[in-house]
């Protein structure tokens, strides 16, 4: 991992490696921030003398931009041009993609990283040129994965890469969405593969519904996880499967979200974001009349309960479960009959 | 939402208090952040425990973290610490604090509470992890007696739980439980106004 440490030089001199003005123990690397934004003001200035020089890149100037570069992205995370320089050195073979993948891995340990998208998108691009090839690479019109497949070991990487990054930032948008690239070509690969093979990258799959159910449990507040989970039925609808077993398996985690939805709502019902999911999930999932009514009557529940003590805020409660009900009639054409109450 | 830290810290009248057991999960943490969040998580159980009168339950917020504190007092004269993040739910948290009071006192002698390290109370480990779901607790919030959520004082801020006169900066400075690594970590942090991760 890296990491950027409050302070400098005075503070962090005791602990510091033989090495340099960082601390480096056990494979994790931490850069005091002051030593580092100064490192930054260096390297800006260099980088861009590098790039406007007109003589060809030996192989010095090559490893100079790449350790610009590496410290510009680990002071900004945002520079596109640091990034824009490091694609080019793996495009003229000076970097690896593999070996900068473990970079990015790296990076998005940082806070500040793994919520900037221009990462996210580069690493979509690393895995394209890895994966695909030049060419799949080169088509900027596509950021996803749609033209190529990737093995299941690296779609099981990224999801771990993906979960790290929004354990670090909360409510982490970018990652979420590189989460949805990597679950289309995990689904796209379920329909795809066949035997034993279609078998493990169904198992993946069920896995990840299982994974995306726990995550939302635990982070009630994250509408990212809500709209991720409500998707991968979406998607798998899209696909065809002759395994009956895996096929009859995905359509029972499915299924399973209406109940997971009404749960949820129930322990939590003065987080908004639990009442967006069951939501989300009636407009995805069909449901049968009974549950239908199952959630109509818990929502009046709510909505009719007197205020309570300010823990839970109680107005926010009714607050949240009549506009459930107000959108709930919408979409089943349903007169206010709850209305009186109010 | 998350656990962070449960701690059962022994307050007595007169004479300082002292931790007798304490579990953490601090896998969320960077891994330099994570000895200094750990110290932070015990300095902070114990500051709270001892400022909360005997018989009350409070809650404290500082920057992400919330501890919740329940001084049970009596003849063992213990109190439960859990800190967790805003998120995770009031009542679970209280009802976990009155199960842990309750098994520990079952189960360690007060004649242990002199010598903490040879404490043994492995449960509190397995209650900091099962309990990070807190439906899990719907279980025995049902066998407890309804807990009057009125009655729980909610602080915004640590300073506000000090006595007159008590800063927090000074408390840190001389705490002998944080090690000088840590406490310039919180200074350093706090000097530069980051996103504190410490408190």
């Amino acid at each position: 991992s890296i990491e950027i440490l409050p302070g400098g030089l005075k503070e962090w001199e005791p602990y510091l490696s033989s090495r340099g003005p960082f601390l480096y123990q056990e494979g994790n690397l931490g850069v005091p921030q002051k030593i580092l934004y100064q490192a930054y003001l260096a390297c800006v200035p260099r980088m861009k003398r590098s790039r406007s020089s007109r003589t060809t890149l030996d192989q010095t100037r090559a490893l100079d931009l790449v350790h610009l570069t590496s410290v510009t992205l680990l002071a900004n995370p945002a520079h596109y041009t640091a990034l824009r320089q490091r694609k080019s050195l793996i495009e003229m073979s000076v970097l690896e993609a593999g070996k900068e993948l473990q970079f990015m891995d790296a990076l998005l340990s940082v806070r500040e990283a793994c919520k900037q998208s221009v990462l996210w998108c580069y690493r979509r691009w690393l895995l394209r040129r890895i994966y695909g090839g030049t060419s799949a690479s080169h088509n900027n019109a596509d950021d996803g994965f749609s033209q190529i497949l990737l093995p299941l070991e690296a779609i099981q990487k990224e999801l771990a890469v993906v979960s790290r990054a929004c354990e670090i930032y909360p409510r982490n948008y970018f990652a979420w969405l590189h989460r949805h690239h990597c679950a289309s070509v995990l689904v796209s690969s379920c329909g795809a593969s066949t035997g034993d093979h279609c078998k493990a990258f169904v198992g993946s799959l069920l896995e990840e519904f299982r994974w995306a159910r726990h995550w939302l449990e635990l982070h009630v507040t994250d509408y990212s996880a809500a709209d991720y989970l409500v998707k991968l039925p979406e998607r798998v609808s899209a696909i065809t499967m002759d395994d009956e077993p895996s096929y009859a398996a995905l359509k029972r985690e499915v299924d399973s979200l209406l109940a997971h939805s009404l749960s949820l709502a129930q322990s939590y019902p003065d987080h908004e974001t639990v009442w967006m999911y069951m939501r989300l999930t009636l407009g995805q999932i069909r449901s049968s009349s009974s549950h239908n009514d199952d959630i109509r009557k818990f929502a009046v529940s709510i909505a009719c309960a007197p205020s309570e003590g300010s823990v839970n805020d109680g107005r926010s409660v009714a607050s949240n479960a009549r506009r459930f009900l107000d959108w709930m009639d919408r979409q089943t054409g349903h007169p206010q009959t709850w209305s009186w109450i109010v | 939402m998350k656990i962070f830290s449960l701690a059962v810290v022994m307050v007595p009248h007169t004479g300082a208090s002292s931790t007798l057991a304490q579990a953490s999960d601090l896998s969320s943490f960077s891994f330099y952040q994570k000895g200094s969040v750990g110290e932070f998580m015990s300095f902070f159980s114990k500051t709270v425990a001892e400022r909360t009168p005997q018989g009350q339950r409070q809650s404290v917020q500082e920057n992400n973290y919330v501890a919740h504190v329940y001084n049970r007092g009596g003849a063992e004269q213990l109190a439960g610490v859990i800190i967790t993040d805003q998120e995770y739910p009031v009542r679970p948290a209280f009802s976990l604090l009155t199960k842990v009071l309750d098994d520990f006192t079952a189960k360690v002698p007060q004649s242990a509470y002199s010598n903490p390290g040879s404490i043994s109370f492995p449960e509190l480990n397995t209650y900091l992890s099962k309990y990070q779901d807190p439906r899990q607790a719907d279980a025995i919030m049902r066998v407890q007696q309804e807990l009057d959520e009125t009655k729980i004082v909610l602080h915004k801020t640590i300073e506000s739980v000090l006595q007159r006169g008590e800063k927090l900066d000074n408390l840190v400075d001389r705490s002998q439980a944080l090690s000088a690594q840590s406490k310039m970590f919180y200074k350093t942090a706090k000097k530069q106004n980051s996103c504190c991760v410490i408190m």
